[in-house]
């Protein structure tokens, strides 16, 4: 029973890790600033829910799963809040979203082969 | 009044502190007095919150909404993986405007985020009742202009 809930706790734990390894690389690779947004969204929406819940079993009941929970919380309110302010200041400042049809999407590839 | 308020605010927060920290030495009781004077400084340095009565209801209409919630960023986290790791050609951005009929600024609010929380919709521009948001890919423009989401969330905070 107990190696049982170690088990998918470790399972949850690196299948966390993993969503925010590919956020990462999602920030790396997508091809303008608000799609490297989305990009980067992996890793503060299911990367930290599942390292946390994967945590939270660990523990069991007591007041460290709720400390967690409420780091969880906090997170899901914060996170998003901070990608509005960036996302927001960007097009404030300007920035417009490359809105792609065929003919700028290929556009936008060519520029990232030039600077490759 | 305002003073009042404030003592109460950093008492409260002082409560929170000692509660959750556990370590009753007195450099960490300083740190905490300190952090709490900080966290009031800045409550008011912030705009006066509106005077919006807390409705009760939403303590048990929050977590249902954030199961919900739950179930929708699996599916877009797992959309949104495969368009990372996938060929660069699958991306088709696009700008779209939600309506977002929200009764107040927390709904407003709710839903901002809760758009950006799930990945391939970004809010980008909140402008009274309209959301501007940056969605990925056509697919994930259509689903958020099908509008389950601000259905859900004007539900959550109808008054």
């Amino acid at each position: 029973m107990n190696g049982a809930v170690e088990i998918v706790s470790g399972a949850l734990v690196v299948l966390g890790s993993l969503f925010v390894l590919a956020g990462g690389i999602g920030a790396l690779r997508m091809p303008d600033f608000y799609t490297r947004i989305h990009g980067a969204s992996l890793t503060d929406s299911l990367g930290p829910v599942l390292v946390l819940g994967g945590l939270m079993l660990q523990a069991g009941l007591s007041l460290v799963t709720i400390k967690l929970a409420a780091v969880l919380l906090f997170l899901m309110v914060t996170s998003p809040t901070a990608s509005y302010a960036l996302a927001n200041a960007a097009l404030l400042a300007g920035l417009r979203p490359a809105e792609m049809d065929a003919t700028t999407r290929a556009g936008v590839i060519n520029q990232e082969e030039d600077s490759a | 009044m305002r003073l009042l308020r404030l003592l109460l605010v950093i008492v409260a927060l002082f409560t929170v502190w000692l509660l959750w920290g556990g370590l009753y030495k007195t450099p960490v009781l300083q740190l905490g007095i300190l952090s709490c004077a900080l966290v009031a400084w800045l409550m008011l340095r912030m705009a006066e919150p509106d005077q919006q009565k807390y409705n009760w209801r939403l303590a048990y209409r929050l977590p249902h909404y954030w199961l919900w919630l739950l179930g929708q960023m699996v599916v877009s986290n797992i959309q949104v993986l495969r368009l990372v790791l996938g060929p660069r050609s699958a991306l088709s951005p696009v700008l779209v405007e939600v309506d977002a009929q929200a009764s107040n600024k927390f709904a407003l609010a709710l839903l901002g985020n809760s758009i950006t929380l799930t990945p391939g919709t970004l809010t980008i521009d909140i402008d009274d009742n309209k959301i501007t948001a940056h969605c990925l890919t056509a697919a994930a423009a259509q689903s958020l202009q099908a509008g389950a989401m601000s259905r859900r969330v004007a539900r959550v905070d109808p008054d």
